[in-house]
């Protein structure tokens, strides 16, 4: 008996806990990634990857050249030619044609195709333009000898279209003109219900350094992007996937797509910026 | 049904036989023991309390009442029905009797019982099971039975008809437990040598329990034996225990008091240099008393504390120390107070207190100055509860009770000092309360048809919200043959409090918060069907065999959202501060599946095959693109062989294989850059490596089995009987997953695999006085 125990100990002693995992793995057949973020009066460009297998001998996904990208608007077709800078970019060849920038209440359509692998689509709309503009409330709090300093300010304004939007807010500062110390707030990602007229948000941030006695003013650079509904899904997605990809207890976040076939995003925005100074 | 509670509408004199059923030598009530009177094809069980109650009419013979209870002998009475009058039985446990005994009489059958989907467990079978690291271990051991399993390796978790281990409602002596594990999950709450009795039921559910959508754990502690004092305990790998318990006043009263340490923390201790000392342990006691006032009152008083300690402590020189910590920890106490108000009315009532708190501490001092910080988070529950057994006739069988409790929800208390003064207090407290009134009539419709008709009307009440839910619960048997029947249910159950759970494997911080306005109540509905079969006319004497059908719908169930978890306290999607209600979102699941029952519970070898065929399904709306998936647990399929043979009067051999279906994850498929929009006025997009998940879920983890294997040497050493079990977990030392994460290695990415438990042999010696 004593040896039989003996024995079941080295046993147990030498077994490892780590090693391959003994399971068939079905690796992913190669597939397209397209991104279209289509601004008004931004030029229009798709940006095109060969995707693979994580298990494969070359995981890494690949800028694709030699890929046929089609875009179509509600007035327009074009075949859209590979950007002479970047491999894996596509551009209208018309610089001056119709679709060579986004514009607002205009219907896209990118259709992206590569031998042996199947075409790949995805659809947006620019939203309205933003007209209305935006009343805002600033906050500094001086942190204790523990805590850093938080500025958090909120917006708000009429929601112009009064159906359901979808806005991404971003603001920056330069401090007193001190021109080293940018402040760069998250940005964030507002669904506004319909019928709702008014919307409010807020964020803030923690700096480790005291507010300099000097800084008495802020220069607040805000911008608003009025987005379509697959570009508030995907960037919501994106934002939470860069914040939590360090966090082993989050849940994992499958990146939206719109891109039927594929992975990746078309989506449209437009955008307008706002200049403020705080004191 | 009123006018059959009068009686059967004839004119025979009828007569009431009332008493307890108690265990021979130590005076411990037995609940559920059955009670049948052949000759009028009618019988009953007692409660909780050992307490029965049945109403027959008046016989000019003598006639036979059976009394059975599995693991103890049966009993026959003669009775002469001519008045009524008090029965108290004794039934001696087939543990104290020398050799095995060869069942004399009538013993119910499953297919006789008529409740379904109910399974109470033998506690001796608790203790004779081989268990990780010889830790007995009573959640494990229901992971074995159908349509039960666990969350993942060593885990506690019971996960139940495709529901979470937050649905589970688990009572101990009337007190709601809310988190039953010790050391992550890996051990339960519960000491075997402490507990009477233990009963799963995982559908079909009595109108007196709510709260909890997918299952019943009720626990009973021992009462303590009223005739001598007596001990038990023993020495294990990681843990040592000790029961006493004895009589206060002979046959009166009695006390148990038991306790659990673990002593990995005192083992390490002096290999941890001078400066530091960390380690883990975690104990728990049970302490109960108990008076027989008179014939109609009894006084029960029962605690249960434990908890799990982690600590860490540096100091170097006189100028600097820290110390961290993190405790958590339940603590139960119950008043029970049975009154019989007469042989067909018995009584109880308790009143109840439940904590589970978490605690994470640090403080720090350095150069006379001084910081610390402490976070609880945590649920305490105050209770009344009032419960009526009425028992009119033999056709009826009536209960009827109320419950009131408030819940103070802590989710988050957050204090900071500096030089000892308060620099920061938040807290987060919520209260509610969760109320409930019930009725039901256990009715004898024929001497073959019997049906459990209840409704309960739950409430719940906090800030915002005030809810009243009406739940319906129907079971019902037909007996076809005397071996043969067929049993349905239907259950309405509601859920007022939510776990948030990031990884299923019970972790403390995982968090109970009470339902809101924004985040409702969980719901679902169950409906169960099945054959029980006594097998012992095709050859198979002992055996039965049963099967259930079940499909359950649940709407509300709750999930962290994509990228969230308790550490989020910011949204990255909006910047904005979130609380708990922000990060969850709430969906259906959908779950069904078949469950195979082959058990013998008498003889030299008994033990159970399990099968469950099932399927589980949920869909959000925020997760998964809105698309179905299986959760973490769903599992295809599910074996468990469980067999425990007595070769002699000295040895017993037990073993239990498992097989499992492998967990449903995610896994990434690809990996790309994913191009997003530029910062502010910034005009490089932004970009970032995103990883291609495919469908959540959609990956299975390897399938999961084991082998365990025990064997006991009892001896009789006269003044003592001890007990040496050498057992081995895993014994054919199969490499199950714990988790998968992806590595580089030699020029591309592989899954790798970590197993947490490989072969792991133990030895304990116990004994009992």
């Amino acid at each position: 008996m004593k040896q039989f125990i003996l024995l079941l100990f080295a046993a147990g002693m030498l077994s490892s806990c780590e090693r391959d995992a003994d399971i068939p793995i079905k690796e992913i057949d190669p597939l397209l990634a397209v991104h279209a973020l289509i601004g008004h009066n931004q030029t229009l460009q798709v940006d095109v990857q060969l995707v693979k297998s994580i298990f494969s001998d070359d995981p890494d996904a690949t800028s694709l050249a030699g890929a046929t990208v089609k875009v179509y608007s509600d007035t327009a077709e074009e075949t859209f030619v590979p950007d002479a800078l970047l491999t894996g970019r596509y551009k209208s060849p018309n610089q001056n044609g119709p679709l060579a920038t986004g514009k607002s209440g205009l219907t896209y359509t990118v259709e992206v195709s590569y031998p042996g692998l199947p075409t790949v689509r995805g659809t947006c709309t620019v939203p309205e333009q933003i007209t209305t503009d935006v009343e805002f409330d600033y906050i500094a709090q001086k942190g204790n000898q523990y805590q850093d300093s938080i500025r958090r300010f909120s917006l708000s304004w009429n929601n112009f279209s009064g159906n359901e939007s979808y806005f991404r807010f971003g603001a920056s500062a330069d401090m007193s003109g001190m021109s080293e110390l940018i402040i760069q707030w998250p940005e964030a990602n507002i669904k506004v219900e319909a019928g709702k007229q008014e919307i409010e948000t807020g964020y803030g941030i923690l700096y480790s350094w005291e507010p300099n006695p000097s800084a008495n003013y802020l220069d607040l650079r805000i911008s608003i992007r009025n987005m379509d509904v697959h570009l508030y899904k995907y960037m919501r997605t994106f934002d939470l996937h860069q914040f939590s990809q360090d966090n082993p207890f989050a849940e994992p976040v499958v990146p939206y797509s719109n891109v039927e076939g594929g992975l990746g995003i078309i989506g449209a925005y437009t955008e307008r910026y706002y200049n403020k100074s705080v004191y | 049904m009123l006018l059959s509670l009068s009686g059967t509408g004839q004119s025979t004199a009828k007569h009431t036989i009332s008493g307890y059923v108690k265990e021979f030598g130590s005076l411990e009530p037995l609940l559920g023991v059955n009670i049948y009177v052949p000759a009028l094809e009618t019988g009953t069980t007692t409660n909780t309390y050992g307490f029965y109650s049945i109403t027959l009419p008046e016989q000019s013979d003598t006639i036979s009442i059976y009394f059975s209870y599995v693991g103890f002998e049966s009993k026959e009475a003669e009775v002469l029905l001519t008045k009524s009058y008090d029965l108290n039985i004794q039934l001696k446990s087939r543990s104290d009797l020398k050799e095995v005994v060869v069942e004399g009489k009538k013993e119910l059958t499953p297919a006789e019982i008529p409740q379904m989907s109910r399974i109470e467990i033998p506690v001796h079978t608790v203790r004779n099971l081989p268990a990780l690291l010889g830790e007995k271990d009573v959640l494990k051991v229901i992971q074995l039975l159908p349509g039960v399993q666990s969350g993942g390796e060593g885990q506690s978790g019971v996960y139940v008809r495709g529901g979470g281990p937050d649905q589970n409602l688990i009572i101990l002596d009337d007190a709601t437990v809310y988190n039953a594990q010790h050391l992550f999950g890996f051990f339960s709450l519960f000491n075997g040598d402490a507990i009477r009795s233990i009963e799963l039921i995982k559908g079909g559910f009595p109108a007196k329990y709510g709260g909890r959508l997918s299952s019943v754990i009720d626990i009973n502690m021992k009462e303590g034996n009223k005739e001598k004092f007596h001990g038990e305990g023993g020495v294990g790998i990681i843990s040592s225990r000790l029961t006493l318990e004895g009589p206060i006043q002979k046959g009166k009263s009695s006390f148990l008091f038991s306790g659990r340490r673990t002593y990995m923390d005192l083992l390490i201790r002096p290999f941890m240099p001078a400066d530091l000392t960390a380690g883990y342990f975690f104990y728990d006691f049970t302490a109960k008393v108990n008076f027989d006032i008179d014939e109609r009152n009894k006084l029960y008083v029962s605690s249960y504390a434990g908890r799990d300690k982690f600590y860490f402590n540096e100091s170097y020189d006189r100028d600097y120390e820290f110390n961290s910590k993190m405790h958590w920890g339940n603590f139960t106490s119950t008043a029970r107070w049975n009154h019989q108000f007469n042989r067909k009315v018995f009584a109880n009532t308790s009143l109840i207190f439940s904590q589970y708190q978490l605690l994470i501490g640090a403080e720090a001092k350095e150069s006379g100055s001084d910081f610390s910080l402490s976070m609880t988070s945590g649920i305490r529950d105050y209770s009344a509860k009032f419960d009526v057994d009425y028992l009119p006739n033999t056709r009826h069988s009536i209960r009827t009770g109320a419950q009131i409790t408030y819940h103070t929800f802590t989710p988050n208390a957050v204090v900071v000092t500096v030089n000892s003064k308060n620099e920061l207090e938040e807290i987060e407290r919520y209260q509610s309360f969760e109320n409930g009134i019930y009725i039901q009539d256990d009715i004898r419709i024929t001497s073959r048809w019997r049906a459990l008709l209840g409704l309960r009307l739950s409430n719940f009440m906090a800030e915002e919200v005030n809810l009243i839910r009406p739940e319906p619960r129907i079971s019902t048997s037909y007996m076809i043959k005397k071996d043969l029947s067929v049993k349905a249910s239907y259950a309405v159950m509601n859920q007022y409090v939510h776990l948030l759970t990031n990884t299923g494997i019970g972790l403390p911080t995982d968090l109970w918060v009470p339902a809101t306005q924004r985040v409702a109540p969980q719901q679902s509905q169950q409906v169960a069907a099945g054959i029980s079969k006594d097998l012992e006319k095709l050859g198979w004497p002992k055996l039965n065999f049963s099967i259930e059908g079940y499909y359950k719908w649940s709407n509300n169930v709750i999930s962290y959202k994509e990228g969230a978890s308790f550490l989020a306290l910011d949204d990255p999607t909006t910047g904005t501060e979130v609380s708990w209600e922000d990060n969850v979102t709430s969906g259906d699941a959908e779950s069904y599946g078949v469950e195979f029952l082959v058990e013998k519970k008498f003889g030299k070898f008994t033990g159970w095959m399990g099968y469950t065929l099932s399927w589980t399904w949920f869909q959000f709306a925020e997760l998964n693109n809105g698309n179905r998936f299986h959760p973490r647990y769903d599992r295809r399929h599910d074996i468990s062989l469980v067999g425990v043979y007595e070769l002699s009067k000295d040895i017993t051999i037990s073993g239990t294989w498992i097989y499992g279906t492998g967990n449903a994850v995610t896994l990434p498929l690809a990996g790309y850059t994913a191009t997003g929009l530029p910062s502010g006025a910034n005009s490089t997009p932004n970009a970032i490596y995103a990883q291609h998940y495919g469908e959540k879920n959609a990956f299975r983890m390897a399938a999961y089995h084991r082998f365990d294997l025990g064997v006991q040497f009892h001896k009789d050493k006269g003044k003592y009987e001890r007990t040496w079990e050498v057992s081995v977990y895993n014994l054919y030392n199969q490499k199950n997953p714990f988790f998968y994460y992806i590595a580089y290695e030699q020029g591309r990415n592989r899954l790798k695999q970590v197993t947490l438990f490989p072969l792991i042999p133990s030895v304990s010696y116990s004994f009992k006085f």
